[in-house]
């Protein structure tokens, strides 16, 4: 029997965080269906940028597309509690919402990630919202990028917006990777 | 088409173009240290100064594998030596295959890497000789003043 409710079902992927470890909180980034490309593995080849700043790792080609390689967990603020090398398990690439001047395809970019990704499902009707908003863990730095906090399920999400990234246009003030240096 | 020089650096291939590849160097060479930088005397007596490659670019060697050639790169009246693995090869790509870093780099980066050629499943970085030559001196200049520092103390 063809079950009614599969076609009304939206998938969402968490993209776990070290931000708010310390306040005993698990958090993590949100990413929608939409906007999730794929998840590959870390056998996937990361060639290093010289002189790029410490958020962005390098790059990767995937299907003949360079792709820029963005440690989420170090844009966020998480870089303290991060493991040094920690390594990646899982790279999650996704869409943006900037396109190819050329190509007119979306412009992307892949987030990497030490643990694994959590996906879960919600009804149209649940993904509609609304979602109680939360606060900011106080150890959380989106250099402003972060479009806010939420409570999805059991889930802390933090949605962020990361087309400035993709343009070029960000820039990352590295206070905590600073802070850290001096501890 | 053009030819251009491709070389395994620290485990990833890079190309230059052919005019600026002056030599490979294969026999065994000694390094010396002066004045905050490293220079490679070959057999013949001849000295180029080693570019600190995994320092400047932060691309540690990979395991199980140390450089056993050495590229030596000539831009305007410098050279500069890259030690790379295996002799490298010359080979003639077309001059718009070369597609550059994505907008997400910034200049600087932008500046070292001018171009990235795709080749099935792999990328093979181009780096700027000018721009290496220039952040080698800085890490000289950096260098010497250290030591400069240590020896005030």
């Amino acid at each position: 029997m063809r079950n009614d409710n599969a076609a009304l079902l939206r998938r969402f992927f968490l993209l776990p965080l070290t931000v708010g470890q310390q306040e005993g909180e698990a958090w993590g980034c949100l990413f929608t269906q939409n906007q999730v490309v794929e998840v590959v593995g870390h056998s996937t080849r990361l060639y290093p940028v010289p002189f790029s700043p410490p958020y962005l790792l390098g790059c990767i080609l995937r299907h003949d597309t360079l792709i820029p390689v963005v440690d989420v967990d170090l844009l966020c603020g998480g870089g303290t509690e991060r493991k040094k090398n920690a390594p990646i398990r899982q790279i999650l690439v996704i869409r943006t919402g900037q396109t190819d001047a050329a190509s007119g395809e979306f412009l992307r970019l892949a987030m990497t990630c030490s643990g694994n990704v959590l996906t879960f499902k919600l009804t149209d009707r649940d993904a509609a919202g609304p979602f109680p908003p939360l606060q900011a863990p106080p150890s959380f730095d989106g250099q402003g990028l972060e479009l806010g906090f939420f409570q999805v399920r059991e889930h802390r999400a933090v949605l962020m917006d990361f087309d400035a990234i993709v343009l070029g246009t960000f820039r990352f003030q590295a206070q905590d990777a600073t802070q850290e240096k001096k501890a | 088409m053009k030819e251009v020089f491709l070389a395994q650096l620290c485990g990833f291939w890079c190309l230059f173009e052919q005019e600026v590849v002056e030599k490979v160097v294969d026999q065994p060479c000694t390094l010396e240290k002066k004045q905050g930088r490293v220079w490679l005397r070959e057999a013949g007596g001849e000295t180029v100064e080693l570019c600190p490659l995994e320092l400047l670019l932060n691309w540690p060697q990979p395991e199980n594998t140390t450089p056993d050639h050495f590229l030596v790169l000539r831009h305007e009246d410098r050279t500069l030596a890259l030690p790379m693995h295996g002799p490298g090869r010359v080979c003639a790509i077309r001059s718009d295959t070369l597609r550059p870093l994505p907008a997400a780099f910034g200049a600087i980066s932008h500046q070292m890497l001018p171009g990235l050629l795709v080749n099935g499943n792999e990328a093979v970085m181009q780096l700027n000789p000018g721009e290496l030559i220039r952040a080698t001196d800085k890490i000289a200049y950096l260098r010497k003043k250290k030591l400069l520092m240590q020896q005030k103390r």
